[in-house]
């Protein structure tokens, strides 16, 4: 093997600067006989060698990372809230055995855009009232899957609103909508227990917040039909 | 060559499901969001070594390709367009919270000298595999502009010429900058505790050092 570098150490420098000066370009995949040389005569420039090459290799190989569940959630939201979704999956379409609820649609994307709005961020106040303005800043807030207090008076004031008139509908379609209504009141039972008992469980916020919208949407419906 | 992206659709279907996002389809905004996450989230995360910072980042630049959907026409590859809007998001942050008074097209204009480094002070190895969680740690030590580089062209397997156009500098500069960038990993890896001693320890050569 080659003299250590301790036995003409400014020479053996001067070889390791001049190392140094073409390892770049040696890393880049240029033909560098010198550096091949020095790498095998010096032990210093050689563990730098070796070192830069495992730090490339093990970067390339770095796994990717999932985002946390909540992201989605939170632009879905402000997609809404901007107009950017023009044609939110209603949710007979997501269901299709509940495909002769089609004539309800443009009711029912309205209560949607504003109660998926209204869940995520809490907005007080009404509804109707719910400027794009207002939401993008409240979205940047951290979510909170609590249905806000409002909403649920909402829901509770559709439902309302519906008991008080159900007797004028066809018995027939009284009784689809009778259906579909106590189903979504136990999913969203079944989504509340859930989200309750573990609180960062992302989907069941997911279903929960959905569960409402339909509902909403529902009874938006339903008071339709009774007019 | 962009990388390859993370279970991104096949270039028809993306295409397809690009149409559709113009047009306001949520399903194909989710699908978009799904093909594309890991991919943008990991880079944030890289370029920030921070989970919050990546979330907030990553989040605003879905936002904004999204918003702006409508105005992409092609012209360059989907994933090349998205990634490099995601760097920018990420780069007027970093601008914003650690390089206030340097813009990134002016940084290191060769006025520096080059990498140090103490000859006869490197006997020790750093590794024979680099450890995952020392390398994340010291990139995230990383100066930004190193790291924004570095995390470019080592971890995400940009070419040179496409971090030029996406940092806005020279070729020539993107190589030193990743050069400089890899000894000063180096040096964040081995300050870190993690070099081995490559043989026993001798008379130092300078002792005054
Ligand atoms: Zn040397």
């Amino acid at each position: 093997m080659a003299s250590s570098s301790n036995d003409k150490p400014e020479l053996s420098r001067s070889a390791c600067r001049a190392f140094d000066l073409e390892l770049s370009a040696f890393l880049e995949g240029e033909r560098r006989l010198e550096v091949e040389r020095h790498a095998q005569d010096c032990e210093f420039c050689s563990v730098v060698l070796a070192d830069l090459e495992a730090i490339r290799e093990a970067s390339g190989a770095l796994p990717l990372e999932d985002p946390p569940a909540r992201m989605w959630l939170n632009l879905r939201a402000t997609l809404a809230a901007e107009g950017l979704v023009k044609e939110p999956v209603a949710w007979f379409e997501r269901f299709p055995g509940f495909a002769w609820f089609e004539w309800a649609a443009p009711v029912g994307a309205l209560a949607l855009l504003a109660i998926t709005a209204g869940l995520l961020v809490r907005t007080p106040g009404r509804l109707e009232n719910l400027a794009p303005a207002d939401t993008t800043v409240a979205l940047l807030a951290p979510v909170e899957f609590d249905v806000s207090p409002e909403l649920a008076k909402t829901v509770t004031g559709l439902e309302e609103n519906y008991a008080a008139r159900e007797a004028k509908l066809d018995p027939a379609i009284k009784a689809t909508y009778r259906k579909s209504l106590d189903s979504l009141n136990d999913s969203i039972k079944e989504c509340r227990a859930t989200v309750e008992a573990k609180p960062s469980d992302t989907l069941a916020q997911e279903y929960l917040m959905a569960a409402y919208a339909e509902k909403a949407e529902v009874l938006q419906s339903a008071l339709e039909d009774v007019r | 060559m962009s990388p390859p992206i993370d279970g991104a659709p096949k270039a028809a279907s993306e295409s397809q499901l690009i149409g559709q996002a113009q047009r306001g389809d949520e399903a194909a905004f989710a699908a978009l969001f799904g093909a594309y996450k890991r991919r943008v989230y990991s880079l944030c995360l890289r370029m920030t070594g921070n989970t919050a910072e990546a979330e907030d980042l990553s989040q605003e630049a879905f936002l904004q390709l999204f918003r702006k959907i409508a105005t992409f026409r092609g012209e360059s590859a989907f994933s090349t367009w998205l990634h490099r809007l995601v760097v920018n998001v990420v780069l007027m942050h970093l601008r914003k919270k650690e390089l206030p008074q340097v813009s990134l097209d002016e940084f290191d204009q060769g006025q520096e000298e080059p990498v140090k480094r103490d000859y006869g002070d490197d006997d020790r190895r750093l590794i024979g595999s680099v450890d995952r969680l020392s390398l994340l740690k010291a990139i995230g030590d990383l100066p930004p502009g190193y790291r924004a580089i570095f995390v470019l062209h080592d971890v995400e397997g940009y070419e040179h010429n496409e971090i030029a156009q996406i940092m806005n500098c020279s070729v020539g500069n993107s190589k030193s900058q990743l050069h400089k960038a890899r000894m000063k990993l180096r040096e964040g890896l081995r300050k870190g505790g993690k070099g081995i001693p490559t043989r026993t320890p001798r008379p130092a050569p300078d002792e005054d050092r």
